[in-house]
């Protein structure tokens, strides 16, 4: 696979690491579907989803997969005969397929921002992407096809002027015109073979979502989110057709091979079909259940595959000629349906901070586990809130990772702003780990996950007598990208022990990565600090002298528990009248001081008693909720 | 210039203070408007003459000391206070509605006192509060009562709030009085200063942010009335229940109508024998009354009627559509004023363009978020581009406009001299108006009431002056429902008079106020009843001065001004309030001194506008005869401009 990475890289960013909680093969959309294209020949059709997977269908059945892309696939292309697929997409990057054999050849990073339209002049075989960064770049196809990992240079030509961000663009088979539709309201054409700029057509109200060029490219029809469709001559320059047939945006169009009819779907759910001739003539080609993002010809040309942003694909049947004539009615149910799946579109993390609950599109509710990467539990059709609330504990952990749905899927980042990773230490009984080298002992989250996600790299060396607690699946995407910003390297768990990737790897794994998930890396505890004062009820004889004078601020481990306080407590600060203690080492279990034990003193925050077993950061964030040092008041009980 | 000039006014100066130039004054004005009337060819004769001798007087260099209101003296860079108290006093409806605010407070807190206090019988206690007896209850008492044996503790908030109305007693005072010694607003400045430590120290302070700060006060003053009256629902029934009310309610008002007409003569007299200093000033007696012996329902829409918000707060919306899924989030906020950015404005823009075009830009906007600033889109559940409009869903009865004229730059805070015309009115630019064809009128319109100017280069060495338009508000005070007692106006009778009203012309009405005697001024305008509060805190302007700079108007700038076919009136005065120094102006003057003149530093940086609702449309609720006025006025300015 070759990379090209065009300028120099800014590698000052913070890079963040992210896993996306997936299934081993997830042969169904998750969420909308952004684009389409079909290879008649072999009857195979692409689609492209906002998962960021690009799905083939074979006879309407799942073929495969082409997973690379980390976040919505927005448009794609078949071109060479239907060998090659061009896709872009909102990771700022275009990449070429092997659509047969359906692996990545190789990635273009030129974009700056979303890559949101493709355009693809078959003649020529010459690709155009353009998107928000409002730019446009022509390719050719036969040399991005040849590029390899050493000769991986290649040269575009711009097509400079758009003033707004690009959202629909369109080239006619020959490659003699290029137009493109953006926020500006307006359309612009350039010559793709000289790459000048031509003119600017004006005349929408909103943004221009969906473009059509005619082969001889004299005419252009444009779909608007002003909800209006336009028909143009270009040669004179002119909008020569407005069509409102739609009561909502504009974002899909398709024209017949000769510009005869023009088939239009949009955010009123409409795939509606208009004689260009004669625009009063339309017939509704079906109602859809969610807004229309794109639509494309049944190899026969007589029905049109149509995908929405919910996440099937539904196949209806065009009217004809019969049907305009006679007025008659579209049958209201799917030739044929490739049915989606859910997308996550709600999800809670749980206050241990560890489980996540979410509810998807068919309202399932489910619980994963962010530590095994895996779902762990079906909830079906369960109230959201009620759940939450039923599994709300009274335990405070820090937060130590971000997630977000946009692929419909679950995505773990760590690393990002704001947010340490390495922040939430527990101790191994609270996150089950059995046979621990002490009963004590503490495990850091974020460490635990970031050891499974290397596991198998071998560019970090992990301490052969710690064995590994957890491990991920191998099938896990682990995407390490610039904080907010673009992708730098998607690979799967277990390929991380490849060569290649495992060069690759060690040039993108952050530093403060590295040096974390070795095992004897230093353990950074957070601290909390806290006031220790005596109830009035503890007879001052008790107390040691100098502590009647002021509150003790004292400094521990956040995870610190209350019984560990008491002790302190009993060995410190209640003694006989002597400013020494008595050593640190005694058996807390014993008696001590004064025949006190632990179990006699009582802690209270803001007076509530506290549980033994709490730490001292819930006892802060349920108890105290304020930022201000805690202050924690104990007393003696007759038990 | 001419001889005639002496023997108009003789020796101003030496009579600014006495009775005899306030006679040579009411002569004057007398036979001008004699001659105005009647004989109109002899008008410019006669006007020649005067503003001879004003010009003469003026050119002599003897300015006069002689102030038409009452002024604030500087105590040491307090012009931020000065022109911020300048501009409140003669912002419309604002006096009128404070004083109300303080004398429901009062009443509220009185109640509660007695509800806690229990010391005797409840029916007597509401006795003596709604019976005649209670004609004694002077503003004093009712302050006294908020805050010497005050059961509940007053806070800081409330103190800054009353200590403005008592400082608008004063000034009020000292109008009547006719004293042109400045008067240091001590009290005040300490109340805000304790109550806000950001005005500690003698530094120079921004205007804006104490306007917003003495705003907020007065809202939360607001708040907590309605609070207390919503805790005690009890205060409304008491008055409710009680059966003597309706038995006594005709001749109460009889008795209080005349008790508070000798009470008039007597406070003018104890005004100018300069007994009453600090806010002791008998007027609103009936305040509690009326509010007492009105129904329940009344009293729970008015206690605590939130004016602050009403008239100073509108309401921004803010759109947000994401371009992916195009789905719009609308987000309402509240505001006190409009920051509006200084962008040069080209020579072509300036002449072509309305200027209300150039404030709805500058203030209605779209922005594109996109790049690194793009919009987490719920519902797509990503960052994606979208459009954000903000408009405005209600733009308040009076609107501040801020001129983001500080800007804060590496090397500091820096002013912004850029010249952005000051219309004298300008068109509304709330989301109905902004809705309505070109070729349509709008809904609203605003015309500018006050402007606070700051001269010099940087926030913290410059100066404050307020303009203000020079009126008296009366019209804020008619008709007012807080005020007149029930039962004596009925509904028929005030609607008569509005009728009468609007068959006055504008001029003349202002006239007849003008006749009013300052202090001797009774509580009814050609039968219109006004609110008692006009002579508590209400302002007085000397109409002697005023008609002296009117009189004075140099002819000879007059052709430069197309819309200035005649003499100023009245109506058409401002003043520059500069500390001590207020001197009246007429708005040609003072359009000059809002032109752009190249290399200043002296540059508008408050904009007061205050709401106009055109006739034919629906009058909002609250004063239809300020509503009457103000259209009429503004009318006129539309010819001007």
């Amino acid at each position: 696979m070759a990379t090209i990475k065009p300028g120099s890289q800014n590698t000052r960013k913070k890079v963040q690491v992210s896993m996306v909680i997936c299934e081993a093969e997830e042969k169904r959309h998750r969420s909308g579907v952004n684009a389409l294209q079909l290879d008649p020949a072999l009857d195979r059709l692409y689609s492209a989803g906002r998962d960021s997977i690009i799905r083939v269908y074979e006879h309407e059945r799942f073929l495969h997969g082409m997973e690379h892309h980390t976040d919505w696939v927005n448009d794609i292309v078949l071109c060479c005969g239907g060998r090659h697929l061009i896709s872009a997409s909102s990771d700022t990057t275009v990449k070429v397929w092997n659509a047969h054999k359906g692996f990545c050849m190789s990635t273009l990073r030129t974009h700056k921002d979303y890559v949101k339209a493709l355009a693809y002049a078959k003649d020529r075989e010459q690709v155009a992407s353009a998107g928000l960064d409002k730019s446009i770049y022509l390719w050719d196809i036969n040399t991005l096809t040849a590029l390899t990992a050493s000769n991986n240079t290649v040269t575009t030509s711009s097509l400079m002027g758009s003033k707004e961000s690009i959202y629909s663009l369109a080239m006619n088979p020959s490659g003699s015109i290029i137009v493109s539709g953006s926020t500006e309201k307006a359309l612009r054409l350039w010559d793709p073979r000289t790459c000048a700029k031509l003119l600017k057509l004006k005349g929408h109200q909103d943004n221009v979502k969906a473009l059509v060029v005619s082969r001889d490219g004299t005419q252009c029809v444009s779909g608007s989110s002003d909800g209006s469709i336009r028909l143009w001559n270009l040669g004179s320059q002119r909008c020569v057709q407005t069509i409102l047939v739609h009561t909502d945006s504009v974002w899909a169009l398709l024209a017949t091979e000769s510009f005869s009819h023009v088939i239009s779907g949009g955010r009123d759910k409409k795939v509606i079909m208009t004689d260009l001739k004669n625009t009063t003539h339309s017939i509704t080609v079906c109602v859809e259940d969610a807004p229309i993002l794109k639509m494309c010809f049944t190899a026969d040309h007589l029905a049109v595959w149509v995908s929405t942003s919910d996440s099937s694909i539904r196949c209806w049947k065009l009217p004809t000629d019969k049907h305009f004539k006679e007025d008659l009615r579209m049958p209201t149910t799917p030739i044929s349906l490739i049915p989606g799946g859910a997308a996550i579109r709600q999800a809670v993390v749980l206050n241990d901070k560890r489980h996540i609950l979410t509810k998807d599109a068919h309202d399932n509710v489910a619980i994963y586990d962010v530590l095994r990467a895996k779902k762990v539990e079906d909830l079906g059709q369960v109230n959201f809130q009620e759940e939450e609330k039923k599994r709300f504990k009274m335990v405070y952990v820090p937060n130590w990772f971000n997630i977000d749905l946009k692929t419909g899927m679950l995505t773990i980042h760590l690393g990002q702003d704001e947010v340490d990773c390495f922040s939430a230490w527990v101790s191994a009984r609270d996150a089950g780990i059995r046979d621990t080298p002490e009963p004590d002992h503490k495990v850091n989250y974020g460490k635990l996950l970031l050891q499974a996600l290397f596991e198998h790299w071998r560019g970090v060396e992990t301490d052969p007598e710690n064995r590994l607690y957890f491990s991920v699946p191998k099938h896990i995407p682990l995407i390490l990208s610039e904080v907010g910003g673009r992708t730098l390297y998607r690979v799967l768990v277990g390929d991380t022990s490849g060569d290649t990737e495992n060069a690759l790897l060690s040039e993108t794994v952050p530093s403060w990565v590295i040096s974390n998930i070795e095992e004897n890396s230093q353990n950074k505890f957070i601290k909390v600090q806290f006031y220790l004062q005596p109830h009035s009820s503890v007879p001052s004889h008790l107390l040691k002298q100098d502590r009647l004078k002021k509150p003790d601020r004292l400094v521990a481990n956040d995870f610190i528990q209350c019984r560990k306080v008491a002790e302190h407590i009993l060995e410190k600060l209640l003694g006989d009248g002597t400013a020494s203690s008595p050593g640190g080492d005694a058996d807390p279990s014993t008696p001590s001081n004064n025949g006190y034990n632990v179990d006699q003193i009582e802690l209270t925050c803001n007076e509530q008693v506290l549980d033994p077993s709490m730490d001292l950061r819930t006892v802060k964030h349920f108890i105290w909720k304020s930022s201000s040092d805690l202050t924690l008041y104990y007393k003696i009980i007759n038990k | 210039m001419t001889i005639l000039e002496n023997d108009v006014i003789p020796t101003r100066n030496k009579l600014s203070l006495s009775k005899a130039k306030y006679k040579t004054g009411e002569q004057i004005k007398r036979k001008y408007i004699f001659e105005e009337d009647s004989i109109p060819a002899k008008k410019p004769a006669l006007n020649e003459m005067l503003n001879g001798y004003r010009g003469d007087q003026r050119s002599n260099g003897e300015a006069s000391h002689d102030a038409p209101v009452a002024t604030l003296s500087n105590m040491g860079n307090t012009c931020f206070l000065n022109s911020v108290l300048y501009t409140l006093r003669f912002a419309p409806t604002f006096l009128h509605n404070l004083h109300h605010l303080i004398g429901d407070l009062a009443v509220v807190s009185s109640k509660l006192n007695q509800n806690k206090a229990k010391t005797s019988s409840l029916g007597r206690n509401i006795g003596s509060i709604t019976g005649p007896s209670s004609r004694s209850t002077s503003s004093k008492d009712l302050l006294s009562l908020g805050s010497s044996n005050d059961i509940i503790p007053k806070s800081k908030v409330q103190v800054v709030t009353e200590k403005l109305h008592e400082l608008f007693m004063t000034m009020h005072n000292l109008e009547i009085k006719e004293s042109n010694d400045p008067y240091q607003p001590v009290a005040l400045l300490q109340a805000v200063r304790e109550a806000n430590s950001i005005f500690e120290g003698n530094n120079q302070q921004d205007a804006h942010e104490l306007l917003v700060y003495l705003l907020d006060n007065i809202r939360e003053t607001c708040d907590v009335l309605t609070q207390q009256v919503q805790q005690n629902p009890e205060l409304l029934h008491e008055t409710e229940t009680l059966p003597t009310v309706n038995s006594n309610k005709i001749w109460s008002v009889r008795n209080s109508w005349k008790k508070s007409l000798k009470k008039k003569d007597k406070a003018t007299k104890e005004a100018i024998s300069e007994e009453q200093v600090n806010g002791a000033h008998t007027a609103d007696g009936e305040d509690s009354t009326s509010i007492d012996s009105s129904n329940g329902s009344l009293i729970k829409r008015k206690l605590g009627y939130n004016f602050v918000a009403e008239d100073f707060e509108g309401i921004t919306l803010r759109r947000t559509k994401c371009l992916e899924c195009e789905s719009v989030t609308e987000r309402k906020e509240p505001f006190y004023d409009i920051p509006v950015p200084i962008s040069p404005i080209s020579q072509k823009d300036n002449e072509e363009d309305n200027v209300s075009d150039i404030f709805r830009r500058a203030c209605v906007t779209t922005e594109k978020l996109c790049d690194s600033n793009k919009y987490l889109c719920e519902k797509c559940e990503r960052y994606n581009e979208a459009s954000r409009e903000v408009l405005f869903e209600k733009l308040p009865n009076i609107m501040v406009l801020q001129l983001k004229r500080f800007t804060t730059t590496t090397s500091g805070v820096q002013k912004v001299n850029t010249y952005l015309p000051t219309p004298l009115a300008l068109e509304c630019f709330c989301e109905s108006c902004c809705k309505v064809e070109d070729n349509q009128s709008r809904i609203h319109r605003y015309k500018l009431c006050c402007v606070i100017m700051h001269l010099g280069g940087t926030m913290a060495s410059g100066h404050y002056i307020a303009y203000v338009k020079a009126s008296d508000h009366l019209e804020d005070y008619t008709d007012c429902s807080r005020d007149l007692p029930k039962g004596s106006l009925s509904a028929s009778s005030s609607e008569k008079s509005l009728n009468i009203l609007k068959f006055l012309k504008p001029r003349s009405f202002g006239n007849s106020l003008i006749d009013g005697r300052n202090g001797l001024s009774s509580r009814s305008v050609n039968g219109i009843r006004m609110c008692k509060s006009v002579d508590c805190c209400g302002v007085k302007i000397n109409k002697n001065v005023v008609e002296n700079v009117i009189n004075s108007f140099p002819r000879k700038n007059a052709q430069d001004y197309k819309w200035h076919q005649s003499n100023p009136s009245s109506e058409d005065m401002w003043l520059e309030c500069d500390d001590e120094n207020v001197r009246a102006i007429t708005t040609q003057e003072f359009v000059e001194e809002l032109a752009n003149k190249p290399n200043s530093t002296s540059t508008p940086y408050l904009l007061f506008y205050a709401k106009i609702t055109d006739q034919d449309r629906c009058v909002p609720l609250g004063l239809p005869m300020a509503e009457l006025q103000r259209t009429n006025i503004f009318t006129k300015l539309d010819q001007w401009l």
